[in-house]
């Protein structure tokens, strides 16, 4: 039997996991299943008949190798499909079972952690960003060099944005 | 500076990092068999989610009150430490306490 392949573009702020997770059991209600997670902002999905699944997010994109076997093996175990990685999320799905949880994250305090994973990370890349535009700018034609000062300034602000919505994430879970 | 090796420092645990400990404290686990120990003896109460347990595995290890003791197909077997067994033992003391003064209004809350 042939599979349709239906490709969708999508994005998704750090924040909103959740939603993405939603959306994606809204898609597998009308039949597209999640095939692959792999390429950023895309995803494949496979049309067959409608299923109840729920797809969870994990955030890890600094595991060993060795470690990262063992971590998928925990969460096979526990019954999760695993569809693969993009920029560092983790894509997990299982069956809705009445009366079951269907969690990977199941208290406060570790699903904090898995934002505190991301904003780690993300604080850490931006001196590289400047150190990367500061020797662009050293020895660039004038032109391009205002191209770059605008360019970085809206990535700043940007990553200014994604820090501050990901700690008022933090932040609402700390309430729970 | 508090004592180093203090094992107050862990307290309170979370009741999650609570019940992998205690089922640790029993026998060496791996991830999925204590998922279903601590439904168990939680009487159904805690269940564990595979990334919550895989977080509180990696912090337990990182500040060494559990580590790791064997690995067979890919699961990864954990025992208490010492100083894990120090940390658990004072955090049942703990919850007696907590357990008896609540015991003690128990009959004015229900009044």
């Amino acid at each position: 039997m042939n599979q349709t392949i239906v490709r969708k573009s999508k994005w998704f702020w750090p924040w909103q996991d959740e939603q993405e997770e939603a959306w994606l059991e809204e898609m597998s209600h009308q039949g597209l299943h999640l095939h692959k997670a792999d390429i950023l902002a895309q995803y494949d999905f496979v049309q067959d008949q409608p299923e109840d699944y729920i797809y969870r997010l994990d955030f890890q994109n600094s595991l060993k190798k060795k470690n990262k076997d063992a971590y998928l093996r925990l969460f096979a175990d526990a019954g999760w499909e695993y569809l693969g990685e993009m920029g560092g999320w983790q894509y997990f799905r299982i069956l809705s079972k009445p009366g079951e949880t269907r969690e990977i994250f199941t208290d406060p305090e570790t699903k904090i952690d898995k934002y505190q994973r991301f904003l780690t990370w993300f604080v850490a890349i931006f001196p590289a960003y400047w150190v990367i535009i500061i020797s662009l700018l050293s020895d660039n034609p004038h032109w391009l060099m205002w191209l770059v000062i605008v360019l970085s300034l809206t990535v700043s602000t940007l990553w200014a944005v994604v820090t501050i919505k990901v700690q008022q994430r933090i932040k609402q879970l700390k309430a729970l | 500076m508090a004592d180093k090796n203090d094992p107050s420092k862990y307290l309170p645990l979370s009741e999650t990092t609570f019940y992998t400990m205690t089922c640790l404290a029993q026998e060496p686990l791996h991830g999925y068999a204590l998922m279903q120990r601590a439904k168990d003896i939680s009487q159904g109460a805690v269940q564990i989610g595979a990334g919550t347990l895989y977080t509180i595995f990696s912090t337990l290890e990182k500040v060494g009150l559990i580590k790791m003791i064997s690995e067979s197909e890919r699961r990864k077997t954990y025992a208490l430490t010492p100083k894990g067994k120090k940390v658990l033992l004072l955090q049942i003391q703990r919850i007696k306490i907590m357990a008896f003064a609540g015991q003690n209004v128990i009959a004015l809350l229900e009044e």
